[in-house]
């Protein structure tokens, strides 16, 4: 038997060693695709990433130990460090792509309507770029899955106080350059 | 706890509630920097995908692969277990036994037959 972390509190899960890691397979794999898709647009190299993630994790599965962390923080500074070598390879160039297609185009009624949408959402994922690296993994901590602040603390190995002045700041942050480029 | 810090509570909470897509029933309520910095935390909060049933059931079959293989590895380094049980039932004892002590008594009973010859 051994603790893995949820946002929603610790959960038992029966079992140990290789079986116990198909459990755990099930329950975080989408959270950490949708963690990384946050930060890789490109739907292909987000599923390279994310089997790379959980290779790694699996090879090293055996070194896991939940005493020290939960299975949650665990496998996400994993992530964070497969997506942090994942730029340093090519650059950060990447994560502000345009993405206009992503989009969905149903709820908006006019195609006008949609560009804008559209260019709002580009250039607030380019002042997100723009954010420091602490700033930036906050943030993505936050929205991709909508974390605790305390989770978030564990990852980055900060106080949940340190996380709670980071996401107000950075909100107020973006919510200012965003103000100033419609402004323009 | 001074106004800034109230404000940045609140704030922090309503952050938490538009991160988990929750909706804010007294948001007409709210001033209009905090309603802005709302409408980026939902906007944010839409950006990530979730995963194709068909990546996350290839991922799975990958993993499971690699898990039957490391199996596979574990076990010929070990040894099988089922062969060694099966060599340690008594029946199987007794008979290899019994088989080694025939041998033996017909390479005694050769020995002395040639030298009586």
């Amino acid at each position: 038997m051994f603790n893995i972390g949820t946002p929603n509190g610790e959960k038992k899960v029966s079992g140990a060693g290789r079986e116990a890691f198909a459990e755990l397979y099930e329950q975080f794999m989408p959270k950490v695709y949708r963690y990384v898709t946050f930060r890789i647009r490109d739907e292909h190299m987000a599923q390279d990433l994310t089997a790379a993630i959980f290779e790694k994790a699996f090879a090293k599965f055996d070194g896991f130990n939940p005493q020290k962390a939960t299975f949650s923080t665990w496998i996400f500074t994993i992530a964070r460090n497969t997506v942090i070598d994942h730029y340093r390879v090519y650059g950060k160039h990447e994560d502000i792509m345009e993405d206009i297609e992503a989009k969905t185009t149903a709820q908006y009624p006019s195609p006008e309507e949609e560009a804008i949408k559209a260019e709002n959402s580009r250039k607030l994922r380019q002042f997100v770029t723009q954010l420091n690296k602490r700033e930036q993994e906050a943030i993505v901590l936050k929205y991709s899955n909508g974390m605790s602040n305390r989770e978030i603390a564990q990852i980055l190995k900060l106080t949940e106080s340190n996380v709670g002045s980071i996401l107000c700041r950075t909100v107020a942050k973006l919510r200012k350059s965003f103000v100033e480029w419609q402004n323009e | 706890m001074n106004k800034k810090q109230q404000e940045d509570q609140q704030l922090l909470v309503n952050i938490d509630k538009a991160a988990a897509g929750e909706k804010l029933p007294e948001e007409s309520g709210l001033d209009k920097d905090t309603r802005a910095a709302l409408e980026l935390s939902r906007e944010m909060a839409s950006w990530p995908k979730s995963p194709s049933q068909e990546f996350k059931a290839q991922l799975k079959a990958d993993l499971t692969h690699r898990v039957v293989e490391q199996q596979k590895k574990d076990l010929a380094k070990r040894g099988d277990p089922e062969y060694r049980n099966f060599m340690r039932r008594p029946a199987w004892q007794f008979t290899i036994a019994g088989f080694g002590a025939l041998i033996i008594a017909a390479i005694i009973w050769l020995i002395v037959y040639l030298a009586n010859r």
